[in-house]
């Protein structure tokens, strides 16, 4: 990738720029750049109102921070033809180092200072390699790539670096006084000015572009390639560095794989802002507009509800499409497409093959997505039928029937989540009837911070509770799970028994391994006690989510989107259980954060130790855990304590066990 | 890539040696065996060799494939991507038809895997995309695929025939068949770089610089065929991937896990670039680039 310098004779530098005609100044990549963002903006305007509002713009703005300031040395990276791939990793063994240091006692800033100096020597070290000892940039920095993301690992471990203090965490969230612009947009522009005056206002900035259109010529005219590499690298490995502590800073906690996959998006940024990938050509407002229009429409398309991984196709589009139809234009009109048969051959060939994967790609999982059968197998709706089934009081749903129900359960059929493996099928003791599959996380015994006095007055006071070991299910308990129990005691659900027109029933249609709703404390009760398990008390479960360092989310400190199945996800309803794992606590419990609310075993009541008084507290109403789908970031909190009475029977409540 | 010396060395044992990355690769290992069997003694037992011997021989699937790729000057950053999203789709059709033979599956995953690797090469060759770039736009276009396919959802290991699953860890010659099936894949892609014209036609062009003109070529069908090939193979290992890897973890076996492997890979096949002149010590380097990764 990087040695076509030699063999690209019509890239050598040129002394006499031609002079710019009006059509190429109009005709260059930026303003193509500009009018897309025009273009996406405008579309973002119309579908929806919240995208113009400056608060909105300027917290997505800082989200995209840390990605522009590791974009900022990859520019001139990629100009003079190399690459770094090891930024994102760089990024998170700084983080992670400096977190380290704080755990041990070190005050923040010189742990900052710290974390700056390693990511200087991580970015010598490339240099070093790449320069001196004359490896490829690609090799070089996927080697560094793991070597920098395993360091992080070995740093913190499975633990997560938190408890910064306030002055610090202010750094990443705070704003330019009374305005809504973050600090960390105001260092990236500052930077961004900085870095675009030295590529095309410095002599060192020619040098990038020289040694990007033919190093070999610039050695032998006394440029020193060797230490302009040098450089270069240990300006991304800083730079790196100076991204992790803002992102740190901001997340308010680190974990060893904080910005992993982060270098493709860096990459992509900077491709997307016309510079050339083989080195010598490009501009720093290019590469800046590209990162704003990436912005914008990721945050038009989180805006309708797109989910972040959807959103990503329509990147690489973006990024292929940028490079593909200027290449494509260029040859239409320079005349230089001759229609050869192999051209046409592949074009056919690629158009079929799209459409055969695309009719493939539909049908095939049209069976699962669509009409649910008794298979065995976990089927789900779409996110749109989800909200259907919340939104509308469909009458087509089972109505209520009484006791022997014979429609839930095929019991013939291995369900999912039953323990019946195909093999050893054939010889099912007939007397036993099927249970739920046993997956069950052991918590040990040990203390652990309850309560927070940060949150609502009736979290505190933040306490240490010491409590015994025990195991708790690792996700909630499905609607499969449930009807194994129904069909096996002939259970009566306390809101069938009252002739409720909804029922638990009401939602299994397709959704076997969505948590099981519409059950009371007593329903709850008497499922888990079938299972010889019981309910949680609020401490066991506090424990399981927030782990032996007292989170205050299950993943960590801050709030992630995505992390959970909340309103922000914009499914509106309930998902298959364990769908994320990305918001599993440190015990590796999942969906306590969102999905749906669950019963514990506990009255209402204060924590030792509160002075606070709530006027619902009493023996009357049962603790509920962990928000659902339709809650927002605050009930995700795993000290946040809701309330329902025992005989409350909601879409967005259900539970788990404990044994 | 770019490491040979200019000048004639003197033909001294030593320099032979350090000369040839093989050699120093295998030192490197045996190094790292006794090292590590030092620390836990049950490193050297044979269970764990077996697990190595599984683990390695999806990473060598696939890095062999990627070899290509490289020889002819490419780069395929999708691979991860097309795991997960093959894996996926096969999976859903196995549930789906529990009768299916688990070679037609197989076959399926190649010809998904195949379409893939097509798309990448057709964006290469003809739209005049550098590889780098069109398979880091693939990456996330096939990642994010996954998730519009699956939509959150998982397949479950027991959900799956028994038929299939034991394609992967079946064990009728002795070996488990996703070790013979990277056996198989080698000695195809040895015969293919050093027997076969397309490999003429491919190899040249990773010595001569790929320039405008090459994609009307007929470079364009070879270099078309090659890109094509680490969609095969992500193929072949998405089919024998859900059970094989990870038999008990109830993870969807793509969108997360997916995002760090492309790179991995890369590494695992960039020791593996001069495998056309040695293939036979692409086992080692196999084992070497895994030994790194553990």
């Amino acid at each position: 990738m990087t040695n076509q310098i030699d063999t690209q004779p019509q890239k050598a530098v040129s002394f006499q720029p031609p002079k710019p005609s009006l059509a190429t100044t109009f005709l260059r990549w930026e303003w193509l750049l500009v009018a897309l963002i025009i273009v996406v903006s405008l579309i973002n305007i119309m579908l929806s109102p919240f995208f113009l509002q400056a608060n909105n713009l300027f917290r997505t703005a800082s989200d995209f921070m840390e990605l522009g300031l590791m974009m900022l040395p990859m520019v001139f990276i990629i100009i003079t033809g190399n690459i770094d791939l090891s930024v994102a990793s760089m990024l998170g063994m700084c983080a992670s180092f400096m977190g380290w240091l704080f755990n041990n006692g070190w005050n923040i800033w010189a742990a900052a200072g710290a974390a700056l100096v390693l990511g200087g020597l991580a970015g010598l070290l490339n240099g070093y390699l790449i320069a001196k000892v004359r490896l490829p940039a690609l090799v070089v920095t996927l080697g560094t790539f793991a070597f920098y993301r395993g360091v992080a690992y070995v740093l913190l471990g499975d633990q997560a670096a938190r408890g910064y203090p306030p002055a610090f965490t202010y750094l990443g969230q705070g704003k330019l006084g009374n305005t809504p612009v973050p600090f960390s947009l105001l260092l990236f522009a500052v930077l961004a000015v900085i870095f675009g005056l030295v590529l095309h206002k410095t002599i060192f900035g020619r040098y990038l572009y020289a040694i990007g259109n033919n190093e070999e010529a610039c050695r032998f005219a006394g440029v020193a390639v060797d230490r302009i590499k040098m450089i270069i690298f240990v300006v991304s490995g800083l730079m790196a560095a100076l991204a992790g502590i803002v992102l740190a800073s901001r997340f308010g906690s680190t974990r060893p794989d904080i910005g992993l996959g982060l270098e493709l998006d860096v990459i992509t940024a900077t491709v997307l802002g016309g510079i050339d990938i083989f080195g010598g050509s490009g501009t720093m407002i290019g590469a800046v507009l590209s990162l704003i229009l990436i912005g914008i429409m990721r945050f038009g398309m989180s805006l309708v509800n797109i989910q972040g991984q959807v959103q990503s196709i329509a990147i690489g589009f973006l990024l292929i499409l940028a490079i593909l139809l200027p290449y494509v234009g260029r040859k239409l009109s320079s005349g230089g497409l001759r229609l050869t048969g192999s051209t046409i051959f592949s074009t056919v060939v690629a158009v079929g093959l799209v459409v055969l994967f695309g009719g493939f790609f539909s049908w095939s999982r049209a069976p699962i997505l669509v009409t649910p059968t008794p298979t065995p197998r976990p089927p789900t709706p779409t996110a749109t039928q989800a909200i259907v089934l919340q939104a509308t009081p469909t009458p087509a749903a089972i109505p209520p029937t009484p006791t022997p129900r014979p429609s839930a359960t095929p019991t013939m059929t291995p369900l999912p989540g039953a323990v019946v493996e195909p093999e050893n099928a054939a010889s099912p003791t007939p007397t036993e009837p099927p249970r739920p599959e046993e997956d069950m996380i052991d918590i040990p015994a040990g203390s652990f911070t309850m309560g927070s006095d940060s949150g609502e007055p009736n979290e505190g006071p933040a306490q240490t509770i010491d409590l015994p070991a025990y195991a708790i299910d690792r996700f909630e308990v499905t609607n499969d799970d449930f009807a194994l129990f129904v069909a096996a005691t002939g259970y009566q659900t306390e809101a069938e028994a009252k002739g409720s027109n909804k029922t638990w029933q009401s939602y299994t249609e397709g959704n076997g391994n969505h948590p099981v709703v519409k059950v009371t404390w007593q329903d709850a009760t008497a499922f888990c006690e079938w299972l010889d398990k019981r309910l949680p008390t609020e401490a066991e479960w506090e424990k399981a989510a927030r782990g032996p360092e007292g989170l205050l989310y299950p993943w960590g400190d801050a709030y992630e989107s995505g992390r959970a199945n909340l309103k922000d996800t914009g499914i509106r309803g309930t998902v298959a259980v364990g769908s994320f794992a990305t918001g599993a606590s440190p015990y590796g419990v999942e969906d306590m954060a969102g999905n749906v609310w669950e019963w514990t075993a506990d009255a209402f009541e204060a924590y030792p130790n509160s002075s606070y008084q709530d006027p619902f507290y009493g023996d009357t109403l049962r603790v509920t855990r962990g928000g659902g789908w339709f809650d927002e970031e605050a009930q995700a909190r795993a000290t946040n304590r809701s309330a329902a009475a025992p005989d409350a029977a909601n879409d967005d409540l259900g539970f788990r066990c404990v044994r | 890539m770019t490491t040979q010396p200019s000048t004639a060395p003197r033909q001294s044992i030593f320099l032979i040696l350090a000369r040839s990355r093989e050699i120093g690769i295998s030192i490197f290992i045996v190094l790292l065996i006794i090292l590590v069997s030092l620390r836990s003694p049950n490193f050297l037992s044979l269970e764990n060799f077996r697990d190595i011997l599984l683990n390695i021989s999806i990473l060598a699937i696939v890095a062999l494939a990627q070899t290509m790729v490289i020889i002819t000057r490419g780069i395929d950053l999708s691979v991860g991507s097309m795991i997960g999203l093959v894996a996926m789709m096969v999976s859903f059709v196995v549930v789906e038809h529990q009768t299916m033979s688990p070679w037609l599956a197989l076959l399926l995953g190649m010809a998904i895997g195949c379409m893939l690797g097509c798309f990448n090469g057709f964006i290469i060759t003809v739209g005049g995309v550098p590889p780098i770039i069109a398979t880091l736009g693939t990456l996330s276009i096939y990642r994010g695929t996954v998730f519009l396919y699956s939509q959150g959802t998982w397949v479950n290991a027991f959900e799956m025939p028994q038929s299939f699953k034991l394609l992967a860890k079946g064990t009728p010659l002795g070996l488990p068949n996703l070790v013979i099936f990277a056996l198989v894949i080698a000695a195809i892609i040895y015969y293919f770089l050093n027997y076969t014209r397309p490999a003429g036609t491919s190899m040249p062009s990773a010595a001569t610089p790929m320039r405008l003109r090459w994609p009307v070529s007929g470079c364009s069908a070879s270099f078309l065929w090659s890109m094509s090939f680490p969609g095969c193979y992500a193929g072949w290992r998405g089919c024998c991937g859900p059970r094989a890897l990870r038999p008990r973890r109830r993870t969807p076996p793509s969108v997360s896990n997916c995002k760090r492997w492309p790179l991995r890979w890369s590494v695992g096949s960039i020791f593996l670039a001069a495998a056309a002149r040695c293939p036979g010590c692409c086992w080692a380097r196999c084992c070497w680039a895994l030994s790194i990764m553990r």
